[in-house]
């Protein structure tokens, strides 16, 4: 009898379990927390003042009959015995297993790190720390809030964008533009990764009033003081600023060792999505290695591929992101795959309504996946970054 | 905090007046969605197969160019019609020239260039 075991109810997680359960398998789901967060939102709760309870649901709600629901903290793996271990001592089996436990933020890795968050929250941590993060934007009449990030790597790529975008607009809103400065310090040598993608983000981010410094790597930060140190050898005066953390893979002891790389996520063969040397196993979403964005996209792609290939099809990940850049009534995204590096895509109100639209359906598509799969690979063949290499 | 019973939200829920009326909207056009038919044909689309064939024919590499340019085509558009309900006289070709010195007509004159390179890559 299969025993499908699926650790972590996020985007990935959810949609895997769902989809399964769709096709008529019994799945077992063990998550630790009772809610599910629509992470994006966080950025609409901190630079908005969106209530947190939009973006936030009851994991059962979200599971289909036929998906068991665990409440549980996974502390270990063992792939070549199939066991999973919980916190509190239980211990369950698997024929197949899919780790989606998403990657942990590591608030240590910087000086000052975890004092800051602590004080002003942030656009990661969970929705509370949004609602901090808030309460402080709210208050703030003059000064600076810096934008940041302590590591190249984080989820979303453009959500310190997007961040600079918001509170910018909400700024203006509150006829304070003029006197608090938006500050977007990035870790890139332009103002996104791929270059294609900064010719278009650095006029709309000079078009808000954001200004821009680039190669600034956070290194530690001086929360008394409001100053943040580069470990490029620079630094900036904050009145208000939001680090993104650096990115680890989930924090579960997995044996054996040599399947995770050096910063804990788990090395899969990026097209079939299995764990290093194991058929029955698989990683999906930001707990993997995989070579592409760390997105509710590729999450959701990823799980779909998975159960494809559980069934039986031979199904593959291409890597394809779909990363929205929300500026002001306007957005833009970024498309690429594996084979395609960014393509460029202006910004247009279309976009921005696609994005609206890709929101209203978010809860929908984890508990359905099947119904929106349709809808999901028409868009996504549409925009192929290989028939739209020209531009969108 | 214990758990409510369902069905004590559910019984609270039908006293509220204003559930009632939205009740009763609900139901009125239901059924006047039946009447008319449109349910069934609703009920029949609502099918993954048909989804998936209209999804696919609604949402290709074109429409979602159009759909991203609307703006810029009915502002071009609204441009032209309102030119087509201006009165214009015939241009005699020996004028013809004059005409081209105009940077409207020049630009416009590009546009069409990149129209015709358009339609030539496909």
């Amino acid at each position: 009898m299969e025993k499908i075991l699926v650790l972590g109810a996020g985007t990935g997680g959810l949609v895997a379990a769902n989809l399964l359960a769709s096709h008529g398998y019994k799945v077992t789901l063990i998550e630790r927390s009772d809610t599910h967060l629509f992470q994006p939102g966080m950025l609409w709760i901190a630079f908005q003042g969106h209530s947190p309870s939009r973006y936030t649901r009851p994991v059962k709600d979200l599971v289909r009959p036929g998906v068991e629901l665990v409440k549980g903290s996974v502390a270990g793996i063992d792939l070549g015995d199939r066991l999973v271990y919980l916190a509190d001592g239980r211990i369950f089996t698997y024929t197949t297993l899919i780790i989606a436990l998403g990657a942990q933020l590591d608030y240590e890795a910087v000086p000052g790190h975890r004092e800051l968050v602590e004080r002003y929250g942030d656009f990661y941590s969970g929705a509370q720390a949004a609602a901090r993060m808030w309460s402080h934007l709210r208050e703030l009449v003059r000064g600076r809030l810096v934008i940041a990030a302590a590591d190249p790597l984080y989820k979303c790529p453009p959500a310190p964008h997007k961040a600079a975008f918001l509170a910018a607009h909400t700024l203006r809103r509150m006829g304070r533009l003029d006197s608090v400065e938006v500050h977007l310090a990035l870790p890139f040598l332009h103002e996104y990764p791929s270059e294609v993608v900064a010719r278009i983000v650095a006029p709309k981010l000079e078009e808000a009033g954001v200004n821009v410094s680039t190669l600034f790597t956070v290194e530690s930060i001086d929360v008394d003081k409001g100053r943040i140190y580069s470990l490029e050898g620079e630094e900036i005066d904050f009145s208000l600023a939001a680090v993104i953390p650096v990115h680890r893979g989930p924090s579960v002891k997995v044996e054996p060792g040599e399947v995770l790389d050096e910063d804990g996520f788990v090395k899969v063969d990026r097209y079939k999505l299995n764990v290093e040397g194991y058929d029955d196993a698989y990683a999906i979403g930001d707990a993997s290695n995989a070579p592409t964005s760390k997105t509710g996209v590729t999450a959701h792609l990823g799980a779909e591929v998975v159960v494809d290939r559980i069934m039986g099809l031979d199904s593959r990940f291409n890597g394809r992101t779909n990363c929205p850049i929300v500026a002001n009534g306007e957005a833009s995204f970024v498309i690429s795959s594996y084979d395609y590096p960014p393509v460029p895509v202006k910004f247009s109100r279309f976009k921005r309504m696609l994005e609206d639209l890709f929101i209203a359906s978010y809860w929908s598509s984890l508990k359905y996946p099947e119904r929106w799969a349709p809808i999901f690979r028409a868009y996504f063949n549409a925009t192929d970054p290989r028939v739209i290499s020209g531009g969108w | 905090m214990q758990a409510r019973d369902p069905l004590e939200m559910l019984i609270e829920e039908l006293g509220d007046p204003e559930f009632q009326e939205a009740l009763d909207k609900l139901v009125a056009l239901v059924k006047a969605l039946n009447k008319s038919g449109l349910l069934d044909v609703l009920l029949a689309m609502a099918d993954e197969e048909v989804v998936s064939r209209l999804s696919s024919m609604l949402m290709t590499t074109g429409t979602m160019k159009l759909a991203d340019n609307i703006e810029a085509l009915t502002r071009a558009a609204g441009e032209v019609a309102q030119a087509l309900s201006e009165p214009v006289e015939p241009v005699p070709p020996s004028e013809l020239v004059y005409s081209l010195r105009d940077p409207e007509v020049l630009r416009g004159l590009a546009r069409l260039l990149a129209v015709l390179r358009a339609l030539g890559r496909t």
